[in-house]
């Protein structure tokens, strides 16, 4: 056994060395730590005695009479001086970063279009459309390109085919979880991202093409999708000042392609997390390899490739499979909230109603992940600005800003991150029980059809401070499988 | 007599009512979850910097944690013996420092801030550590 303790040890350290493994996160570091124990526990705790409440304020609720549209409105792009701004500048980042990407330096942190892309867009216009919309018409490079081109005429207006029904957002999830792999496992470089950004930007100008920008827009491109569902909890919505998150009572989840798309985004956070994390890591490392060792021959280390490969593959599946498991849960749920409130509706229709209630716990999630990481990287865009290719330049005199990049102290990342899941959960408790007011004539039903409901959500609320609180795993989990 | 004034004024007091009940909840639950007392603070006292060591070979890591616990407050002194040049980059603190080859380098960090940090090898492109800095 110890000899066996010893082979497992040999390659554990062979992993740890290894740069493509070591270097998994090559961008993108956080400096957050886990979450304490106790502050897990916390949090658990005060998200099912808030649940609760939120259900016993509603009690004496009478049932909501608001109106709904099913489909989340098409976007225009908005005309005007202060519109212009930010298009111009969502536009010429996306340009200064292809430029950058393949003139500048090859080191990812001195590079303008690794910040820009995957902190400046994918993080910080994702929260800011969450709080103010318009992010499509604001801050989309790409749904920008595509509505220009749309004004063109032929063919990107129309498209040369319909866009077939049947294959609703599916080609965005897609998409989506290719960005996503790419993101975890790509080993992306600022060359490679410039490559991918121009071979995206080519893409969607065919795709819309084919199918004409609306519908491609509202189904294929990716960034589209996301701002599209971001928007709805905004404060501001159709140019008018709305509570927030009152959009995803406003609106309904239009097909399950849609729906699978939203429980991905959830998926797609929490898998970053754990597949960081110890436990994450011994499963594949100790315990499935234990599993195997009569089929492999001694020593193991001689197996090193192969399993590294096996392992990206392992990831891969439970990537790509992580939104459709969700699904089944919340299908399930559903299937419990039919069965309880004896109602007429089937599955698939109260599934839909109840989508959008979850997406305040895909924001929290979201932010909490990445919160530091978009204090820590999204304000080295001020000394980036300057110089954009890494060649020592300092246009705008911000170069030697923020050398030692700003840093969050380790309790406030834990206690934001806490707060803003259990208030992301309050708040998804609160629109699902109003929702449920609306769908059930009877306030007792209402409340009856939420405790499926309020287990899963407690249960995704959980989940994601779990993983909050996981410790890393240093490259493998050496220290933890000696022990 | 009901009427919408006096419903609107009952309904604000019972929002009132439900508000202060999740706060004091949520106080009470705090008391109860917080630790009496960090149990590190006895590591943060003791005088005088840790000194922690690590043996590279060809690029590779021959002795060494992989992984240093340590307080805010505390000094480190990472001493690194490599026989090949290459340089140590402390993330989060961003220090720099040389490592020629077959010299030991001792580099005292003073932890002033928690976090979790990579120690990186720049020529060999490796993580030597990653330092998990605890609050106090």
């Amino acid at each position: 056994m110890s000899g066996c303790h010893r082979a497992v040890r040999r390659l554990l350290i062979a992993l740890a060395l290894t740069p493509a493994l070591a270097q998994a996160h090559s961008f993108g570091k956080t400096y957050a730590l886990p979450v304490p124990l106790w502050l897990y526990s916390y949090g658990a705790a005060a998200a099912l005695v808030l649940s609760f409440m939120v259900a016993a304020w509603l009690l004496r609720a009478p049932p909501a009479t608001l109106p709904v549209a099913v489909v989340a409105g098409d976007e225009p792009v908005p005309a005007g001086r202060g519109w212009r701004w930010w298009q111009a500048l969502s536009l010429g980042g996306l340009l200064l970063a292809l430029l950058a990407g393949f003139l500048g330096t090859r080191d990812p942190y001195r590079n303008f279009a690794m910040t820009w892309f995957w902190v400046i867009f994918c993080l910080g216009t994702t929260w800011l459309t969450a709080l103010i919309g318009g992010g499509n018409g604001r801050a989309n490079p790409w749904h920008l390109l595509a509505c220009l081109l749309a004004r063109l005429g032929w063919p990107w207006r129309d498209g040369i085919r319909r866009y077939p029904a049947w294959l609703g957002c599916w080609p965005a999830l897609l998409l989506c979880m290719g960005l996503i792999w790419i993101e975890l496992f790509g080993h992306v470089r600022p060359f490679s991202l410039s490559v991918m950004l121009l071979a995206y930007t080519l893409f969607t100008v065919a795709a819309c093409a084919v199918f004409g920008a609306r519908d491609w827009l509202r189904h294929g491109e990716v960034f589209s999708v996301i701002l599209r569902l971001m928007g709805l909890m905004a404060v501001r919505r159709e140019g008018r000042w709305r509570m927030p998150f009152s959009g995803l009572l406003a609106y309904r989840c239009r097909d399950l392609s849609e729906l699978t798309f939203l429980l991905f985004l959830l998926a797609a956070t929490s898998f970053d997390g754990l597949h960081e994390s110890a436990p994450w890591v011994r499963l594949f490392w100790a315990d499935l390899i234990d599993l195997a060792r009569p089929w492999l021959t001694p020593p193991l280390i001689s197996h090193y490739a192969m399993l590294l490969d096996a392992y990206l593959l392992w990831q891969t599946f439970w990537l790509l499979v992580s939104p459709f498991l969700y699904l089944l849960l919340y299908l399930g749920c559903m299937v419990l909230m039919k069965w309880l409130t004896a109602s007429p509706l089937g599955v698939r229709e109260l599934a839909l109603r109840f989508a959008f209630s979850l997406l305040p716990i895909v924001l929290v999630y979201h932010v909490s992940h990445y919160l530091a990481l978009l204090v820590s990287q999204g304000t080295q865009l001020l000394p980036l600005l300057s110089d954009p290719f890494g060649r020592g330049w300092n246009l705008l005199g911000t170069a030697d800003w923020l050398r030692a990049p700003l840093t969050l102290e380790a309790g406030t990342i834990w206690h934001a991150q806490v707060g803003l899941i259990v208030a992301g959960h309050v708040v998804s408790v609160w629109v699902a029980h109003v929702e449920a007011l609306r769908t059930f004539a009877d306030t007792r039903l209402a409340l009856r059809s939420q405790w499926p409901m309020l287990v899963l959500m407690v249960a995704f609320t959980t989940i994601g401070l779990w993983i909050l609180a996981q410790p890393f795993s240093p490259g493998i989990g050496l220290r933890l499988l000696s022990a | 007599m009901r009427t919408p004034g006096s419903d609107a004024r009952q309904g604000r007091l019972r929002a009132l009512v439900f508000v202060l009940i999740a706060g004091a909840v949520l106080v009470g639950l705090w008391h109860v979850f917080k630790p009496a007392a960090p149990a590190r603070t006895a590591v943060a006292a003791a005088s005088g910097a840790r000194s922690i060591d690590w043996v590279l070979r060809d690029g590779q890591l021959v002795s060494g944690p992989e992984i240093v616990q340590a307080t805010v407050g505390e000094t480190l002194l990472l001493r690194v013996r490599g026989n090949q040049r290459d340089e140590l980059h402390v993330h989060g603190y961003d220090v720099t420092r040389d490592l020629p080859a077959d010299h030991l380098v001792a580099l005292e960090l003073p932890l002033t801030h928690s976090g979790r940090f990579d120690v990186e090898l720049h020529h060999s492109h490796q993580v030597l550590t990653v330092l998990e800095v605890q609050p106090r």
